[in-house]
């Protein structure tokens, strides 16, 4: 029979109890994606081991020549290892106090060990999230529960901790006699340590009285939203998948754009780790500056993921350094600096040390250079200049507007431009090139990345690297160990 | 295995779980994407999405209210993500537009798939703020916090979806009256 029906009415009958399936191969695609994400979570921490391991081999490279003193490595351990093992005992004194709050007349454990181990899970939450007190919060009552389920008196347990808390600091005050101003380090930490986690306490005390009033407006306008419109509210689950959104977005770790193109200038100073000279070693001890040269190219990144990058590109390297304290003369080809390859092939100028040409014995077959008279300070010049192909992981630490990465890999240098020339005052002369250098080397980079997104898009660069040059010549005896610092900018376009 | 115990499994990433709480709730979903899509196809992209986006976020529920509301609701979120941002085109503002339609019909005389047909039809946002409103109960200020739209503008887009329906549900009345 025909009747007047709203169109509401009548869709919302129709659609009352409607369910439908879908295709049977969905789910076999869900799985797939699921799969897929899983395969993708295990790359990047093979990617970053990679990384960290490219550190690591930079780190030990260049450590043998850095850090030769042997006393800042005993040192530093000791520093660093004791403070936190007083701390952690310390700390087991604080929750067996909490839990005398919390809980009348019985604190226990089935053994020391273990309260211990949940207690130390309780001190790493506090450090980590001093804003989250609920994660405190949770932690605290897992002590408590624990300590329910076996049941050994309060005093026993506090006996135990405070034992161990006494040899423990015992201990230490063993390891740190020696040395009162460690001791005294130690028990100011303590004390900084001991009152943060009061301040944490407090804060869980506090999140816990605030926790429940924000349901109760909620509850209240849900009310008026039901006398208002007649239906139900779902403000509260909305609130809810929004929250859980801003999880997901933030557990969701693939990048917005994949790629990057930046094409970067930079000054670079080049210079050695060590003294010793790539030209000859009778320079070694002769002052050395390093110049400020001009690097500049083109790096393009592939975003793994919003944290790790891989990045390679082309760049074009400018390095250049001078030598000091020397004389200029002219002689024959064969007393000339054999690292020097000469353009000319009859008298050259030849560089040596200075007062090595007053001394000469004339009757030496090599004696017989004679010293060129100058208006200035002689000084010898290397000009390198290298096409250098990097490839490097960027792994970002701040990902915000304002972006902080540290980086890490290796460049292969192709020799371009090598030039060895001398100039003393109005007085300039190409001599030729070196003849040691590598064609093909090869560097280890690291450095600290800092940017600033002016869009999704845009990004600006500023990036402090150290490189460090693997194998720059043919020549192994040669103890020159050059390395290149140098400030790279550009404007990153994402796409 | 209980609903509890399959939720638990399904946080601990366990596939068999996983595939059962599918099952248990593809079809109550699948409802759901066909309700707010604009055909079966996208209707079954939006479903994979959703229990992609269930499963991911399955460790935050909590056990507050049901679980197949939380799940109803994470669907419409992941399907509203992909069609609230396209604009539907306003070219007919002066004309009058009724608070309510009704029409002269027998009862089951349309058939529900081509009431279906004709929602999915609808643009974008005419069938999201229909569906909303009509089919899943949301009121004119929910839809417009989630649809980022003003209350007034989800009433005019009400109002149009149900035009247009009318017209559609009238016209198939007719053509089927005849035969």
């Amino acid at each position: 029979m025909k009747k007047k029906k709203n169109i509401d009415k009548l869709f919302k009958e129709r659609f009352k109890n409607f369910e439908a399936n879908p295709s049977p191969d969905i789910w076999n695609k869900i799985q797939a994606k699921l799969k897929e994400k899983d395969d993708r979570k295990v790359i990047p921490l093979w990617i970053k081991l990679g990384g960290v391991a490219a550190l690591f081999a930079l780190i030990f490279t260049i450590g043998n020549s850095l850090l030769n003193a042997p006393l800042n490595k005993i040192k530093a351990p000791i520093v660093n290892e004791n403070p936190a093992k007083i701390n952690s005992e310390s700390y087991n004194n604080i929750i067996v106090a909490n839990n005398d709050v919390i809980q009348d007349e019985i604190v226990s454990t089935e053994d020391k060990n273990e309260i211990k181990t949940t207690n130390e899970v309780l001190i790493k939450k506090p450090s980590n999230t001093t804003n989250n007190s609920n994660g405190v919060y949770s932690s605290k009552i897992t002590v408590v529960s624990n300590n329910k389920n076996s049941r050994v008196s309060k005093k026993q347990a506090q006996q135990h901790l405070i034992q161990d808390s006494k040899a423990i600091i015992k201990g230490q005050e063993a390891v740190a006699k020696g040395n009162t101003n460690l001791a005294d380090k130690t028990k100011d930490q303590l004390i900084n340590k001991n009152s943060e986690i009061n301040k944490n306490v407090e804060a869980v005390a506090v999140n816990e009285n605030v926790k429940d009033t924000p349901e109760n407006p909620s509850s209240t306008e849900k009310k008026e939203v039901v006398k208002e419109e007649n239906k139900k509210s779902i403000f509260d689950a909305i609130n809810e998948t929004s929250e859980e959104q801003v999880v997901i977005a933030k557990l969701d770790n693939t990048p917005d754009n994949r790629w990057e193109v930046t094409p970067n200038v930079a000054p670079v100073y080049y210079n050695s780790l060590n003294e010793g000279s790539s030209i000859d070693p009778s320079f070694s001890d002769n002052p050395k500056n390093g110049e400020l040269n001009i690097a500049y190219g083109i790096k393009v990144s592939y975003n793994l993921n919003k944290r790790l990058s891989m990045r390679s590109g082309l760049s074009n390297v400018n390095l250049s350094y001078s030598t000091t304290g020397l004389d200029l003369g002219t002689g024959p080809l064969a007393v000339s600096t054999a690292s020097i390859e000469y353009f000319s092939r009859n008298n050259v100028t030849i560089v040596v040390d200075k007062g090595a040409l007053v001394n000469q014995n004339s009757d030496d077959p090599f004696g017989n250079i004679t010293p060129k008279s100058t208006n200035g300070e002689p000084l010898l010049n290397q000009k390198i200049s290298y096409y250098e192909m990097p490839l490097e992981l960027n792994y970002t630490l701040v990902n915000k507007n304002f972006g902080i990465s540290v980086i890490g890999g290796f460049s292969t240098l192709l020799l371009a431009i090598n030039e060895v020339s001398v100039e003393a005052g109005d007085f300039n002369e190409v001599l030729g090139k070196a003849s040691n250098l590598s064609p093909l080397s090869f560097t280890t980079n690291v450095g600290l990345g800092l940017n600033y997104s002016f869009s999704k898009k845009l990004m600006f660069n500023i990036e402090p690297m150290f490189k460090y040059q693997l194998n720059p010549y043919t020549d192994s005896s040669v103890n020159f160990k050059p390395y290149y610092l140098g400030i790279y900018s550009g404007l990153s376009f994402k796409f | 295995m209980t609903l509890e115990e399959l939720i638990l499994n399904c946080k601990n990433q366990d596939l068999k779980a996983q595939e059962e709480l599918y099952k248990k709730f593809s079809g109550i979903l699948f409802s759901v994407c066909l309700k707010y899509s604009p055909n079966y196809h996208e209707a079954e992209d939006n479903l994979q999405d959703a229990f992609i986006t269930i499963f991911n976020r399955i460790e935050q529920f909590k056990g507050k209210g049901s679980f197949e509301g939380w799940m109803k609701r994470v669907t419409v979120n992941t399907v509203l993500q992909k069609y609230r941002k396209q604009r539907v085109f306003n070219l007919s503002n002066e004309e009058q537009l009724e608070e309510e339609a009704v029409i002269e019909i027998e009862d089951n005389a349309v058939p529900l798939d081509f009431l279906l047909k004709i929602v999915q039809e609808l643009p974008d946002r005419y069938r999201l703020v229909f569906t909303m409103y009509v089919l899943d109960d949301y009121t004119h200020k929910e839809i417009s916090e989630i649809v980022g739209i003003s209350v007034g503008t989800s009433k005019s887009n009400l109002a149009r979806a149900r035009g247009i329906l009318k017209i559609k549900v009238e016209d198939y009345y007719k053509i089927n009256q005849l035969k």
